[in-house]
Parts: C-alpha cells; sequence; structure tokens
C-alpha cells in the first residue's frame, strides 16, 4: 500500500481531526480508482467521485442502496458475491472480470473488496475498489492474438518448405526424364531452380497467401525479356499461391522454349501475354474465370515437338487443375499459343 | 509392360508437378495409373473403376472431401482398395486414418513410395 501523503511533516497521524476529513475527501477525490463503501449486505453506500468517472454515473442516487453483486452478469456476479463473502469473513475478495459502465461501455475492472473494520474489529462495511485495467486486457488479448498468428505463420512456412521440396524432388526428376544430356539437364535444372525462386519472391512481396498475376508473369519472363519483346496486359489479379507456383513455373517453361525455338529466337518475334476476368456465377458470389493467353508471333515456323517435354506436359497435366480449369498448349504454324482458364475465388478449397 | 499391369494405382494430388512426379514413378515400376486432382474427380474415378488395387492420396487436396475423408470414404465403400496417405503437414494420428492405411511424409523417395504401394496392394487369391 502506498502512504496516502510521505511529504515530510505532513504524515497522516500528525493532522489534526479537522484536515484530517478535508485530506481524506481530497485523497478520495484524487484516486481514479472507482472506490465504493457497502453495506454488510453489499448494498452501495458510497461512490468516490473517481467511482462517477470511471463508472460514468451522473446520479448516484439511482444507484444507491442497489446490491452491489447486481452491477455483474452471469459468473462474474458469483466472483463478485463470492468476494463480498470473503470480505464480511475478514478476509480479502479479489476478481478480474469485464462489466458495462451506467453508460453501457464495457471495461474490464480489476477488483478488491476487503473489510472496514468497526471499533470492535469486527467488519462493519466492505471497501471495494475497482480499477479499470481494459487497456492492459486489450494489449495482452492482442499479444496473444499476434503470437497465434505468429504460430500459424510458422506452421504454414513449415509446409511451404516441404511443398517447395516435394516440388524440386519432382522438378529435378522430370528434367533428369527428359533432357537428352546430363550437362542439359543440368542447365535445365539451374533455370528452373531460378524460376521458382523467382516465384517465391513474388510470393512474398505480395503476401503469404495470395499474389497478384502481373508479379508473377513479370518474375517468370522479365529476364528472358531485355529488349521489350514481351507485351503484358491484364488487371490485377490477385492468385492463391499454389495457382502463383504453377503458373510461375508454366510461364518459364514457355518463355524458354520461346527463347529456343520459338518466336524469341529471332529478332522479329514478339510474344503477347493478356488476361481477362469475367464474374463466374455458377462457383459461387465472388467467383471469377480468368482466361490467359500466351501467343508467340513473328518467330519461325513452328514444328509441334516429336514429343511432349516436361513443359507442355506441366501445362496441360496441369497447372490448370489448381484453378479448376483448362489448359491447352497449340503448335501452331504462325507460332506457339497456351491458352489457360480456370475460376478464382470459388467458395471451396 | 512389368508383372504389376495388372494393379492399379489412383493418384489423387492437386499440384500438376507432384502428381505428374507420383504417376511417372508409378508407372516406371510398372502399375497401371489413374490421376485425380481433387476428391471429387478421385470419387468418379473410383466408382468407374471398382477394380482399382491402390488409392495414394495427398491429404490437403480441394473438393468437399480431404484426402483422410477420401480414404474413409475408400476404406467403407471400397475395402479391398489398399490406402496410401500423403502430406508435407506431418503425420495424422494413426486413428485419424482408416484401419490398415500407411502414412508417407512429403517428399518421399521413389522406391519407398513403391515399396509402400506393393504392400498395399490386396491380396490376390
Amino acid at each position: 500500500m502506498r502512504a496516502p501523503d510521505d511529504r515530510p511533516g505532513q504524515s497522516f497521524e500528525l493532522t489534526p481531526p479537522s484536515l484530517r476529513e478535508s485530506f481524506l475527501e481530497a485523497v478520495l477525490a484524487a484516486s481514479a480508482d472507482c472506490i465504493k463503501v457497502l453495506d454488510l449486505d453489499a448494498r452501495l453506500v458510497f461512490l468516490s467521485e473517481g467511482g462517477h468517472r470511471a463508472l460514468e454515473v451522473s446520479d448516484f442516487n439511482a444507484i444507491r442502496g442497489c446490491p452491489w453483486p447486481d452491477f455483474w452478469r452471469d459468473e462474474t456476479r458469483t466472483a463478485a458475491i463470492e468476494a463480498v463473502e470473503a470480505a464480511r469473513a475478514g478476509g480479502v475478495g479479489q476478481f478480474r472480470a469485464r462489466a458495462d459502465t451506467m453508460a453501457g461501455n464495457s471495461r474490464w475492472w480489476d477488483v478488491m473488496v476487503t473489510p472496514i473494520l468497526g471499533a470492535d474489529g469486527r467488519p462493519e462495511k466492505l471497501l471495494s475498489v475497482s480499477r479499470d485495467i481494459t487497456e492492459m486486457m486489450e494489449a495482452d488479448l492482442q499479444r496473444r492474438d499476434t503470437e497465434a498468428r505468429a504460430r500459424l505463420l510458422s506452421e504454414e512456412l513449415q509446409h511451404r518448405i516441404k511443398n517447395t521440396l516435394a516440388m524440386v524432388q519432382a522438378m529435378v526428376r522430370q528434367t533428369l526424364r527428359t533432357q537428352p544430356t546430363l550437362q542439359a539437364a543440368q542447365v535445365a535444372i539451374e533455370q528452373r531452380l531460378a524460376a521458382m525462386g523467382r516465384a517465391h519472391d513474388s510470393l512474398t512481396d505480395g503476401g503469404l497467401t495470395h499474389t497478384d498475376l502481373h508479379d508473377v508473369v513479370h518474375a517468370a519472363i522479365d529476364l528472358h525479356d531485355p529488349d521489350g519483346r514481351l507485351r503484358v496486359e491484364g488487371p490485377d489479379v490477385r492468385l492463391p499461391e499454389q495457382a502463383a507456383l504453377s503458373l510461375a513455373l508454366m510461364l518459364h517453361e514457355l518463355t524458354t522454349n520461346a527463347v529456343k525455338y520459338g518466336a524469341l529466337s529471332v529478332p522479329s518475334g514478339s510474344v503477347h501475354v493478356a488476361w481477362t476476368l469475367a464474374p463466374e456465377l455458377e462457383a459461387g458470389p465472388d467467383a471469377r474465370r480468368l482466361h490467359l493467353v500466351w501467343r508467340e508471333r513473328g518467330g519461325p515456323p513452328v514444328t509441334p515437338p516429336t514429343r511432349r517435354g516436361f513443359g507442355s506436359r506441366l501445362i496441360e497435366n496441369s497447372l490448370a487443375s489448381t484453378l479448376r480449369g483448362k489448359a491447352v498448349i497449340s503448335f501452331l504454324n504462325e507460332g506457339v499459343t497456351c491458352t489457360v482458364e480456370g475460376v478464382l475465388g470459388a467458395s471451396d478449397g | 509392360m512389368s508383372a504389376h499391369a495388372d494393379t492399379t494405382v489412383l493418384v489423387v494430388e492437386d499440384e500438376p508437378l507432384l502428381r505428374m512426379m507420383a504417376v511417372d514413378i508409378l508407372e516406371d515400376a510398372g502399375f497401371a495409373v489413374e490421376e485425380a486432382s481433387d476428391s471429387g474427380e478421385a470419387r468418379r474415378v473410383m466408382t468407374a473403376r471398382p477394380d482399382l488395387h491402390v488409392l495414394f492420396t495427398d491429404i490437403h487436396v480441394p473438393g468437399d472431401m480431404n484426402g483422410l475423408s477420401l480414404a474413409h470414404w475408400t476404406a467403407s465403400t471400397l475395402p479391398h482398395v489398399g490406402l496410401i496417405i500423403v502430406s508435407g503437414r506431418g503425420a495424422p494420428r494413426s486413428h485419424e486414418m482408416p484401419r490398415g492405411a500407411t502414412f508417407i511424409p512429403k517428399p518421399y523417395e521413389a522406391e519407398k513410395l513403391v515399396r509402400h504401394v506393393h504392400r498395399a496392394r490386396p491380396l490376390r487369391t
């Protein structure tokens, strides 16, 4: 307990009785706590000035004599009754609970009920001091919330690392199957790892669960497009992580293919990547259909590959399944064309 | 092609690259393979192919069921089908999986997958 006043020469004992009363009043008035005096039946008989402010009481007469536990609801009312019982037995009753002020604002209170002893040393009245701890409690709740979110995030990262390793494993395996020489496989693996790395960059930039299609497209193709022969246009689209990674790999394969054999293998060639979004009401109120086209022009005449490589397998096999749609790659004579259709924001996951 | 071509495995995995890999591993080992990218498609395949031998499913697959529910559905609908469950999120508790199901963590080795499929294959009389 703090001394009511610790200025030298002004201790409580030395204060004359006439001053003592006004001093006590000043102390009570100075306290921001809600200080109440209850009779032994727990009825309100006194409320400090700080209490008027804390409880937002405009007229004490409206609540004078009311049973104090009635200000608490449900199980907190039980806690209040128990605190009163404890004080009445000469002990200390204590609890923390939420209750509304008279103006109806919900606050957290740290409550202590103690007996005021009479001349015979027996409890004569009860003192109830409540402190408004709303800010502290809310900060605590917020901290717990932040911790829970950090935990979720770390679990999500764990999962993502495992998934990435599985993706790398699958990519390496596929590459070793399809590349003619070990050296070609090494180059392809390095390039594909780099593409996956860039896709992860765009994921991190866009937040952990969604990323923007523009970022994904640019991360996948910019490296191969020093002279701006890839034209990209489309509205902003937020993609789920999985779809973004698959799409990034797919675009990497298309770009690599275009640089080796397609439109980007000759100076006259160009690539146009465009997409549109349209409502897809059948799949849910917020669902939209993504239609993306990759179109190569001005390249050498296209000869369809004699066997389907990793890229076309990945694309058709397909990226689209992560978006519930389909992807088709066509080796048209005037240039390779790939169309992807998928549904975003469908109500199931 | 090989001694196991009479054994059909259904691979359920939504990530295309991972599905391709699983299909390749199993085909290389000589199994006949069906594939599905969500639980609805998986159930359609199983309804059309009740002679299927092994279900190999990721836990986190899209659709109205996850991989675990799909495994339970399979255990009660096609009790002869061997069950292999895979996930990158750690193993489910054993009571969460149907009796006799095998769990494999991701990423997995090809040899391990093939070995587990051999073991999960129902015995023929």
